[in-house]
């Protein structure tokens, strides 16, 4: 393993390591805004050169720290005079025509070049000539627009379209001080993974329409936490306004073993459905209108149309795989000891196509928890959403509890057929969506971005959810309205708090045995052989018919 | 076969007598660019002989190649036997020769007369090294512009193919060779190797990174050996009289001949033949002295990516080392002459438009920083210099100098940094009196460029 010398400090490293990695191990920062650990090398900015020295021999000129690699006997300095002279000579070149627009622009604050800029130079420009003028507010792609004046020509939104989308939506055009970043002629940038050269643009070159204008990045706090999407669990940061305790934008974490720094575009709008349409209060139907009432009321008039029920064939309780897996360890356990209902389902949306990068085909973040409950507790013939459904449209179940609304048809007229074949309709509900509606009683709970728990990948891969704002209006966590109803039925549940409900959950469900949510942490544990990493540069495919010219 | 004549007249009757004709023998003979003329001169007789394995085997050649010190004529003056010697030996990829004929080096037109007046020389060139490195596909690059010579080769090519001196099993041999021409779109950048490589693989031509070199990695991953257009066709004479004979044909130490080009201020413009290493002073009295009995004022003697030769240094050698020693480079070795009627500051301001124009637009430092010194120079050049411009010339040119992906950037710098230091007083001028005094011009308008 080579040894070298970064400032002074001696380390050892792989070979093969690039000399921007090797600096980290040294404890330096050496400036980068090309390099990316996850895509290929352009070395185009120039950012990252330093100087240095082979066998005490210096370097005939600065050498790019992405580009070189570690070898023995080096010697690097990343903060000499010489070296710093260099950075502020690139960095004054990439403002010369930078429109210097921060304060319209949605990047700052958490912009590359900013902070770069004033770390390493600081300097006034000595730039007195008249600036070259760009595209501007382009219109790229249905959820992006492109700045060709704040583009700095990194080429990590082309190289990431190419060497991870694997698919060549974008090209660097025109040449010198007029290059920009473009699509292929009556082309776009709507690939389904199209948002994370957003998250890639060192700068405000490449911004979501979704979150253009909408908040200033100091703002924001970030919450480690999990998409709600698919099955993958992509691990995300979820960033909120702290005053006013509202989402305003998801993106990928890096986790190796789950979705690497990407995640899809889809994954991204889910907090949509946390912030809009949402369920604040709980409500009962009386004489066909649907009112407003204080949980406590709405969960009496529940426990009042469910007791008629209670161990008999008539009675179907479902739950929903984007519960936290103690929320379903809740319900699994009252199914045994107090509903004791024939009917007992896991519901969730129905599957869409997966693709061959992070999407698998189930939409539901947490089936793998239900099902490991629900074999550790000994339910059995736990029905799907659709057997679940067609039970109700038989007319055989005459009430329905559902925990949590996610249901595999959101055919409105076809739900409001089958639930009107039933007396009594109970639902536990973030949403304001069809279910919701058609409920006799409604009891508002928590969304993804305002609970704590457990869930469980298609992978078995167990990760941990993280509240990041409070739950809206009335609403609270699904286990709480749960325990809530349950009094009401004149059961005490024995757990007092959400940290017994883990400590039961990890002591009863083999799948948890000794998990924590701190054990299991930011990252996730993983249970079971299965990997899932996603792709990396390189691993694409040529064009089958490629053939050399020999 | 093409009939259309050269654009340019063959510059051969008006040699004088001290110049050596190797590469430019057939130069000025009738119909000299069809087959039948170049093998009345004996020609293919070698690529015969050599495919027929009568000849040198392989890595004879490349030895022969070596040995004759023959370097890189498109700029670099790598030495060639070395660079064929870098192709990995155990790498099952196909091999490929790709000859670099972009010639896009302002003041440069050497290869362009190769190609016009002697395209068979060439191809035989292209031919031994294409069996020397064990190459059976082999490209030459052409710039967009270079239609004429583009037909040319083509009609050339046309014609060894169907004498059976191309395509598969040639003359019985067992050994392919098949050589394919592939016009540019006109870009300078494209002329640097690995843009090159880029562009022919039918993508931007934008240089790559390095290592690895193409000798490793080159056109669609395999190895690739480029050379320019020039340095092939000198393997023919090599091969032919033998390393040793060839390099007694230079002077000065160096080896063999080369073609030097000279345009600008000079009476008689064009491409000499002569020993390689013979000095400035007979290059510019072959040309016929400086045009119109005006005084030397400055030489570009490589390409206008060159720093600037002075009168007083008119005798060093033009080779690669001792022109280095005088402080510039040999470049392409073709020569622009200035008189005393240019401006310097206008040259290099006219100059660095170029640059800014041409560069690739990849790496930061030649992407910004030529349009910042073409800019900054033609203000000057408008009289609109400031005092910190005069310190600011120099930055600018040195923070472009060395950190950029491809040469590009540095042949931007370094005639800036030349042209400045050599006649500051001219840019001082400008600055002071906000005139010009080599006369006024049209100011040009502003750029904008706006669109996709
Ligand atoms: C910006 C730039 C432009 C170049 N243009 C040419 C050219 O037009 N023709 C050429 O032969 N070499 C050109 N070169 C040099 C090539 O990169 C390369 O060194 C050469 O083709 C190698 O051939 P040689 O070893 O036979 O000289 C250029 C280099 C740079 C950096
Ligand atoms: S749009 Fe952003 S990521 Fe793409 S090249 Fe420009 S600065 Fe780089
Ligand atoms: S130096 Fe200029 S031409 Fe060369 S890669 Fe960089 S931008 Fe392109
Ligand atoms: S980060 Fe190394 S050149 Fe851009």
């Amino acid at each position: 393993m080579p040894t070298l010398k970064i400032d002074g400090v001696e380390i050892t490293v792989p070979p093969g390591t690039n000399l921007v990695e090797a600096a980290k191990v040294a404890g330096k920062d050496i400036p980068i805004f090309c390099y990316h650990s996850h895509l290929s090398i352009a070395a185009n900015c120039r950012m990252c050169l330093v100087h240095g020295s082979q066998n005490g021999r210096p370097w005939p000129k600065a050498m790019p720290a992405c580009q070189t690699l570690v070898a023995d006997n080096m010697e690097i300095d990343t903060c000499s005079e010489k070296t710093q002279a260099v950075r502020k000579g690139v960095l004054e070149f990439i403002l010369i025509n930078h429109p210097l627009d921060c304060p319209v622009c949605d990047k700052s604050g958490e912009c590359m070049l900013q902070d770069n800029f004033f770390e390493h130079s600081n300097r006034p420009s000595r730039f007195h000539e008249y600036k070259e003028q760009k595209l501007k507010t382009y219109d790229i792609g249905p959820q992006i627009i492109y700045d060709g004046e704040r583009c700095i020509n990194c080429t990590r939104c082309v190289r990431f379209m190419d060497e991870i989308a694997l698919d060549n939506q974008l090209a660097q055009i025109n040449r010198g001080d007029r290059s920009v970043i473009a699509c292929a002629e009556g082309k776009q940038l709507d690939h389904p993974y199209a948002m994370n050269t957003v998250d890639l643009c060192p700068v405000g070159a490449l911004l979501g329409k979704d979150f253009r204008f909408q908040k200033r990045a100091w703002f924001l706090q970030h919450t480690d936490s999990v998409c709600p999407g698919c099955a993958r669990g992509c691990n995300v940061v979820i960033d909120s306004a702290r005053l006013e305790n509202e989402v305003y934008r998801i993106k990928p974490r890096d986790n190796a073993a789950v979705n690497g720094p990407w995640m899809c575009d889809d994954g991204r709008w889910t907090y949509h459905q946390a912030r809009e349409r949402r369920l604040t209060q709980a409500t009962v139907r009386q004489d066909g209108e649907h009112k407003a009432v204080a949980v406590d009321v709405a969960l009496r008039q529940a426990a009042t149309l469910v007791r008629l029920h209670l161990g008999k064939p008539t009675l179907a309780v479902a739950v929903s795989p984007h519960l936290t897996s103690e929320d379903l360890y809740l319900a699994a356990s009252l199914q045994k000891q107090l509903f004791r209902a024939s009917t007992y389902a896991v519901t969730g949306h129905a599957p869409w196509k997966g693709d061959n990068f992070l999407k698998v085909s189930d939409r539901n973040p947490n089936r793998r928890g239900a099902a490991a409950i629900h074999d550790a507790l000994g339910l059995k013939d736990v029905l799907d959403g659709n057997a679940l459904l067609t039970a109700v449209e038989s007319g055989k179940v005459k009430a329905l509890v559902l925990i949590g609304t996610e249901l595999p048809s959101a055919d409105f007229d076809r739900l409001k057929a089958a639930f009107s074949k039933l007396d009594a309709l109970v639902v536990l509900a973030s949403e304001k969506d069809a279910a919701a509606q058609l409920a006799d009683v409604a009891i508002p709970v928590a969304a993804f971005t305002e609970m704590e728990g457990l869930w469980v990948n298609a992978f078995g891969r167990v990760q941990r959810v993280r509240a990041c704002v409070p739950p809206k209006g009335d609403a609270q966590p699904a286990w709480k309205a749960l325990r809530g109803l349950a009094r009401q039925l004149d059961v005490n549940v024995r757990q007092a708090d959400h940290r017994d409900l883990v400590v039961d959950l990890a002591r009863e469900v083999p799948l948890f045995n000794n998990l924590t949510h701190e054990s299991v942490g930011a990252f996730g544990v993983a249970r079971g052989a299965e990997t899932s990493a996603p792709r990396k540069v390189g691993e694409g495919k040529l064009p089958e018919d490629f053939t050399l010219p020999a | 076969m093409v009939t259309e004549t050269a654009t340019v007249p063959a510059p051969a009757p008006a040699l004088p007598v001290k110049t050596v004709r190797v590469v430019s023998r057939n130069w000025g003979k009738p119909n000299s660019h069809t087959l039948p003329s170049y093998r009345d001169s004996g020609g293919y007789k070698l690529w015969e002989k050599t495919v027929k394995g009568q000849g040198l085997k392989p890595q004879e050649l490349i030895d022969t190649v070596k040995a004759a010190g023959l370097r890189g004529m498109g700029g670099a003056g790598f030495p060639t036997g070395v660079k064929w010697g870098f192709l990995p030996k155990d790498n099952p990829k196909p091999r490929y020769l790709v000859v670099n004929g972009d010639e896009g080096e302002p003041g440069t037109f050497k290869d362009r007369y190769i190609m016009e007046l002697d395209p068979h020389m060439f191809i035989e060139g292209c031919m031994l090294s294409s069996y020397a490195i064990n190459a059976h596909v082999c490209y030459i690059y052409l710039r967009g512009e270079f239609l004429f010579q583009v037909k040319r080769m083509e009609a050339a090519i046309d014609e060894a193919r169907a004498a059976g001196l191309l395509g598969k099993n040639i003359l019985g041999s067992g050994f392919d060779l098949d050589i394919h021409v592939h016009r540019g779109a006109g870009a300078y950048i494209c002329g640097e190797e690995t843009g090159l490589i880029e562009s022919l693989e039918g993508k931007k031509g934008q240089p790559r990174l390095k290592p690895p070199f193409p000798a490793v990695v080159g056109v669609f991953g395999c190895p690739t050996i480029v050379n320019n257009v020039e340095t092939l066709t000198h393997v023919v004479p090599i091969v032919e009289m033998g390393a040793e004979k060839w390099k007694a044909l230079g002077k000065n130490g160096a080896p063999g001949t080369k073609l030097y080009g000279i345009s600008g201020h000079v009476n008689k413009p064009g491409v000499y033949e002569l020993p390689f290493g013979s000095t400035m002073r007979e290059l510019l009295e072959f040309a016929g002295g400086v045009r119109d009995g005006k005084k030397l004022k400055a030489i570009v003697p490589g390409g206008a990516s060159c720093p600037l030769l002075l009168p007083d240094q008119l005798d060093t050698p033009l080779d690669f080392d001792s022109i280095k020693k005088a402080g510039t480079m040999l470049g392409t070795a073709c020569a622009i002459v200035m008189d005393e009627s240019t401006c310097m500051v206008r040259a290099i301001a006219r100059l660095l438009k170029f640059y800014a124009h041409e560069s690739c637009g990849q790496c930061t430092p030649c992407r910004e920083g030529t349009h910042w010194l073409a800019k900054m120079l033609t203000r000057i050049e408008h009289g609109e210099g400031r005092e910190q411009d005069l310190t600011l010339i120099d930055e600018v040119a040195n923070n472009i100098m060395g950190n950029t992906i491809c040469a590009l950037g540095d042949a931007a710098a370094m005639p800036t940094i030349s042209y400045f230091k050599k006649f500051r007083h001219e840019f001082e001028e400008h600055v002071k009196t906000g005139k010009c005094r080599f006369g006024e011009h049209e100011v040009a308008p502003r750029q904008v460029t706006i669109g996709p």
